[in-house]
């Protein structure tokens, strides 16, 4: 069986390096980094990743315009992408919603947390394709 | 652990053989028919011993389990803990660049700590706090600050980690949205500070994995500024970035 790939999008290198520390356990889990959403967008169309993982404030393209596009392209619209937000409010987690992403974690990131999520929308996916 | 009913000899425990035993006595059911209610009573006892056995077998069961989903969260804990240190540390001595190192103490504090207000101050020649960096707040409102005043005079001043306590007393005016202060120190010497200010929304309060990266960016912080100063002194000598 094919290791999954997990895309993960953050411009802060210690951000994404904390994320890949949390992931690299994880011997299932292939690790893609992208360091903007327009990265984000042109590695998801070439790799096909299995999950997403995205931060929203990034430089030439936010993670909602990125989440936005991949959505909007028929053979990349079913990936699960998890937003990462600085913000926890009501409003900007609707916001994210709003763009298609299928779940949200906030700074500063809990592993234990992330990792559930990503478990739980990748057998999501897999009971789907079933 | 209690004993196992497969291993006290009671009804319905398994011989050496493997083989599934019998109980001694026949069935409730019968000894009523045979020899009235008492002998039914009697023969109903190793049962319910039994039942009693398996009961209290299931209850240390349970116990078990519980015992070690709290440690197998406790060990998650430690492990995320443990990481996020890591990232930390490993993110501190990546550079010896000065910007970049400020970048990366911006990171670690927003994305870490969970904090996108705070002001980095360097002990200047006169004993005045100047301000080195700052993300959020207006920063002339923060340029300099006198020795010993308020709360991140004080945490220079001692040496030591100020908490800006709810209703305590010596915070002045800007720092009415401090949450802590926290000295940075280089070989005992307290070299400058970071004030944090209001934290995000979603973190409610200071726990023990922010406390250790307080620790951990008195020290490491520190050095990495002071190593990125050697670099830069040591750049202009051999006439480099001139």
């Amino acid at each position: 069986m094919r290791n999954k790939k997990v895309l993960l999008v953050d411009d802060s290198t210690t951000a994404l390096l904390m994320e890949q520390m949390i992931l690299r356990n994880r011997a299932d889990f292939e690790l893609i980094v992208a360091r903007d959403g327009q990265e984000a967008v042109e590695k998801t169309l070439a790799e096909l990743p299995d999950l997403i993982v995205m931060d929203v404030v990034m430089p030439r393209m936010t993670g909602i315009e990125a989440c936005k596009q991949i959505r909007s392209q028929d053979h990349t619209r079913h990936i699960p992408i998890i937003l990462v937000t600085t913000r926890g409010e009501p409003e900007n987690v609707e916001i994210g919603y709003a763009s298609g992403c299928n779940d949200y974690v906030t700074k500063p990131i809990n592993g234990a947390e992330l990792i559930t999520k990503i478990e739980d929308l990748m057998s999501a996916g897999e009971e789907t394709t079933r | 652990m209690s004993t196992r009913a497969t291993e006290t000899g009671q009804p319905g425990g398994t011989h050496d053989s493997g083989v599934q035993s019998l109980p001694a006595n026949p069935r409730p059911e019968e000894t009523e028919r045979q020899d009235g209610p008492q002998s039914a009573a009697a023969a109903v006892r190793p049962w319910e011993e039994e039942r009693k056995v398996l009961e209290q077998t299931l209850a240390d069961l349970r116990t078990e389990q519980q015992q070690f989903l709290e440690r197998y969260v406790g060990l998650e804990e430690q492990n995320s803990a443990l990481t996020t240190l890591y990232v930390a540390c490993q993110s501190l001595h990546s550079s010896l660049d000065r910007p970049q190192i400020l970048l990366i103490a911006r990171e670690i504090i927003a994305n870490l700590i969970g904090c996108e207000e705070y002001v980095l101050f360097g002990v200047g020649p006169d004993g005045w706090l100047d301000q080195v960096d700052s993300f959020g707040l207006d920063p002339d409102a923060y340029k300099k600050i006198p020795p010993g005043a308020g709360i991140i005079g004080r945490a220079v001043t001692t040496g030591e980690i100020c908490q800006n306590e709810e209703g305590g007393s010596g915070a002045t005016e800007l720092e009415s949205n401090l949450t802590v202060c926290i000295p940075l120190k280089h070989n005992g010497a307290v070299t400058g500070a970071i004030a944090l200010f209001r934290l995000l929304p979603q973190k409610f309060e200071i726990q023990n994995l922010d406390r250790e990266l307080f620790r951990l960016l008195e020290t490491h912080l520190a050095h990495a500024l002071y190593c990125s100063e050697l670099e830069q002194s040591a750049g202009a000598k051999n006439g480099v970035g001139a």
